[in-house]
Parts: C-alpha cells; sequence; structure tokens
C-alpha cells in the first residue's frame, strides 16, 4: 500500500484500532513521515475552509432581503384581510338578496343569525392573523429573556382584542343599510366602515412601491394611482410597510430605522414624513413589528 | 421538512438544506443584528457564517442537535455578533472569519499557505477533494455527485487531484514548514 493512502486512511480515521496504533508508532518514530502527516492535516483543514468559502458565495446569490421577506409576512395578515372581506361581501350579498324576497320580521332574523356567523368567520379570519403574529413573536425571541416575551405575547392578545372589536364595528348590520354597501360609488366619507376596509384592502394588494434615493435628506412620500414612491435614503436600511386596524378602517404605516410614519391614503402631493406621535397606535405598531 | 430531515440533509452534503434555512430563518437573525446596533449586511455576514459553523458542525458523526435548529442558529449569531463587536472595540483589522475552532497562528499560517495551493486547482479538481477528505464522502457517492460513470472514475479522479495538489504545495514550500 502506498504510503499517501496509509496517510489518508489514518486521517480519515478508517484505519482499525489495532493499525492505528501501529501507524502513531511509526509516525512517533520517523521525523519525515510526521511531517507529511503534518502536511495532509493542514490540506483537511484548508479543504475545510474552501468547502466554508463555497458555501458562504452560494448563501450570498441567494436573493432575500427584510423588505422582501417582511412583505411575505404581511401577505399573512393580508391574507387573513382578504378572508374577512371576502366573508363580509358574501354575506352582505345573500342579506342583499334575502331581503328583496323575504317579509321585514323574517329579514331581520336571518340578518341576526348572518351577523353572528360573520363575526364567527371575522374571529377565525383573526385568529389566524394573530397567530401569524404570535408566531412571529415567539421565533424572533427564543432567546431573550423571558419577561420581554411574556410581554410581547400580552400585547399581542390586547392588540388582537382589540382588532377583533374593530372588526365588528365594522360589521355592525343594524346601523348599516346594505343598499349603501353594494352601491359602488358610495361616498367614502358616509359609506359604512365595512365599504371603507374592502376598498382600502383592494388598494393594498396592488400597490407597488418605488424608492427616489436622489436626496438622501428628503423623507417624504407621494402615491401615484396604485404607485407609492418614497423619497429619501431608503435602501441603506430595511423599511417596512405595515397596515393597522383601527376603527373599522386600516390605516398604512412605514416602519424605517426604528422609527413608525403615518401614510395617508392615495396622497397625490409629495409630503414630509410624519412620525407617529399617538401613544396607542404606536405601541400597536410595535406589537406587529417588534 | 423537519430539524431532524435538515440535520440528515446536510450531513449527506446536500446544500440545499442550508439555502432552505437560510431563507427560513432570514428575518430573525437579521433582526436579532439589526437590535444589537448592527446594519442588514453585517447581519447577512454574520447568519452565513452561523450556518456555515452548523453546515461543519453537522459533519461531525458526534453532533447532537440539543434544541431547534433556529435557536442553535440564533445562539451561533448572537456569539458571532459578540465577538464581531469586540473585535471593533479593539479596531483592529478583519481577518475575515475564522471557520475552524481558535488554533495557533502557525498552524493558520500552513493552512492558508495550503488553501491558496487550493485555489489554484480546478473547479472539479477542487470539489472531488472536498468531499472526500472533507466531507468523507465515499468513491460511489462522489461519482453520483460530479457525474461520473463509476467509482473507479472518481477514484482516479481524485488520485489525480491530490497528486497536482501535493506538487503544488511541495513545489512552494518544503514539508519540514508543516512541522512546529
Amino acid at each position: 500500500m502506498e504510503l499517501q493512502e496509509k496517510i489518508d486512511q489514518y486521517l480519515l480515521d478508517q484505519l482499525s484500532p489495532a493499525d492505528k496504533v501501529k501507524f502513531e508508532q511509526l509516525i512517533a518514530g520517523d521525523s519525515q513521515l510526521k511531517s507529511e502527516v503534518a502536511l495532509q492535516q493542514s490540506v483537511i483543514a484548508a479543504l475545510g475552509n474552501t468547502s466554508a468559502v463555497q458555501l458562504k458565495s452560494r448563501l450570498q446569490k441567494i436573493p432575500v432581503s427584510m423588505a422582501s421577506t417582511g412583505n411575505a409576512l404581511r401577505l399573512k395578515w393580508l391574507g387573513a384581510a382578504a378572508i374577512t372581506t371576502v366573508a363580509a361581501g358574501l354575506i352582505i350579498f345573500l342579506l342583499t338578496g334575502q331581503e328583496k324576497t323575504t317579509d321585514s320580521s323574517d329579514s331581520s332574523t336571518t340578518q341576526e343569525v348572518s351577523s353572528t356567523e360573520l363575526k364567527e368567520t371575522i374571529a377565525v379570519a383573526n385568529e389566524k392573523a394573530t397567530a401569524a403574529t404570535v408566531t412571529e413573536n415567539q421565533s424572533s425571541t427564543i432567546v431573550e429573556e423571558k419577561a420581554v416575551e411574556k410581554k410581547q405575547k400580552s400585547s399581542t392578545s390586547a392588540s388582537a382584542a382589540n382588532e377583533l372589536k374593530a372588526f365588528d364595528n365594522s360589521t355592525n348590520f343594524n346601523d348599516t343599510e346594505t343598499g349603501n354597501v353594494s352601491t359602488p360609488n358610495a361616498d367614502n366619507s358616509s359609506a359604512p366602515a365595512n365599504t371603507l376596509y374592502t376598498e382600502t384592502n383592494n388598494k393594498l394588494s396592488n400597490l407597488s412601491v418605488n424608492v427616489d434615493t436622489s436626496n438622501p435628506k428628503d423623507k417624504s412620500y407621494q402615491f401615484t394611482g396604485s404607485k407609492l414612491t418614497l423619497f429619501g435614503d431608503f435602501n441603506n436600511k430595511p423599511y417596512e410597510l405595515l397596515e393597522l386596524n383601527n376603527k373599522g378602517q386600516k390605516n398604512l404605516f412605514l416602519s424605517y430605522n426604528n422609527e413608525y410614519f403615518e401614510l395617508i391614503w392615495g396622497q397625490m402631493k409629495k409630503t414630509p414624513l410624519k412620525k407617529v406621535s399617538n401613544k396607542e397606535t404606536l405601541e400597536k405598531l410595535k406589537v406587529i413589528n417588534p | 421538512m423537519n430539524d431532524q430531515e435538515i440535520i440528515e440533509q446536510i450531513k449527506r452534503g446536500d446544500e440545499s438544506a442550508i439555502d432552505f434555512l437560510y431563507k427560513k430563518n432570514y428575518r430573525m437573525m437579521v433582526k436579532l443584528i439589526l437590535k444589537n446596533s448592527g446594519t442588514e449586511d453585517e447581519a447577512k455576514d454574520i447568519y452565513q457564517d452561523a450556518l456555515v459553523v452548523l453546515w461543519q458542525k453537522a459533519k461531525n458523526p458526534e453532533f447532537v442537535l440539543s434544541s431547534k435548529i433556529s435557536t442553535y442558529l440564533y445562539s451561533v449569531c448572537l456569539n458571532l455578533w459578540r465577538k464581531e463587536l469586540e473585535r471593533k472595540s479593539r479596531h483592529s483589522s478583519s481577518e475575515g472569519m475564522d471557520y475552524g475552532e481558535s488554533m495557533p497562528l502557525d498552524e493558520k499560517e500552513r493552512i492558508s499557505i495550503v488553501q491558496k495551493c487550493i485555489s489554484e486547482l480546478g473547479d472539479a479538481c477542487k470539489q472531488i477533494l472536498i468531499y472526500y477528505y472533507y466531507d468523507k464522502l465515499s468513491m460511489a457517492e462522489i461519482a453520483e455527485k460530479m457525474g461520473f460513470a463509476n467509482a473507479d472514475t472518481a477514484k482516479t479522479k481524485k488520485y489525480k487531484c491530490k497528486q497536482e495538489l501535493d506538487k503544488k504545495i511541495k513545489t512552494q514550500y518544503t514539508p519540514s514548514d508543516f512541522l512546529d
């Protein structure tokens, strides 16, 4: 057997215990063999480093960013919101249809039942959305102090409860004229809350974001149709768009560099970004984006 | 794919398991570094190093996963980032990531000599030698991964590549350079 092959077998731990002992005795008595084994040990370590460099270079080619993965997570929220919207739309459609064929007393009974069902559907959708947030919180706080984790979880639950309440407000059929709900040209200022919700949700799903870094000190935004342009150095650090259910409406916020800014939907004029100062809103935002 | 399946894949030398983990936990690990005064680029670098550590450790037959992979990566990232912050605070120059255990400088130098010679080999040779000496794959496994006809072809290729590497090392350095 060639010496090189024997060295390989020794270093790759392929020799029997007896052969290993014999070979180590040989090494001890032969300085040339000892230096050869040391060289081959360095070869294996260097191959390990080369493998690490290759693996790292492979990972660098994978496109990832906080913004993109953030959007993916936000999609879970959007998904839950979409389910709610579709459920609300379906039931409103059914209620509208039933109104035409039943008398008023029957209709009110049907509305009450459907309203309860809708609340249940919304609750399920909210649970899904909350679950997504809780999972994220759990995973991002594995090694962090437990006290902090507990606080976050309880805040999340509180926020979820508030949001459920908001959804409930938006589906208060006693105060809603179903005719207005199904009218496409209904004025937003007077339309019921669930109409606003549906429309803002549709807008967000079509929204695309551009960043204009030509003036890094300029921090402002502008909507052009379904396109949002952010002016400033937003490519230096990750930013996220967050939406928050608030009294039946979905408000849009920008999270950047540990600060939150409110964005007004459809603001056609280039507008300076305004920091969120409302404590309650800030707390809610920190819960969904800890 | 559960954690144990991922570890099995890594042990088999399947890099796609690392790709999967990279994407899956990216947000969590980057947030950790961002919260501790790092940038996203620094976070990416640290997280990639943490995955390399997992890749290397998991290949050890004695490696046992005692927590979730995400928890393991989180701890590694945290340690690497602490080291990086210490290094920054000392204002010392960067020597890149040390993928091995801490070792004397002369040994590091020897390895770096060999690494330079490895970098001069062709891609196929580099890969065969990594598969054989570092990943400890069998000739049949190497033949399959490299698309060779059979284990004998892999053995011949590995032999030639190793000869080429030894020649490169020995024309530039004597074996005694590798002795303490």
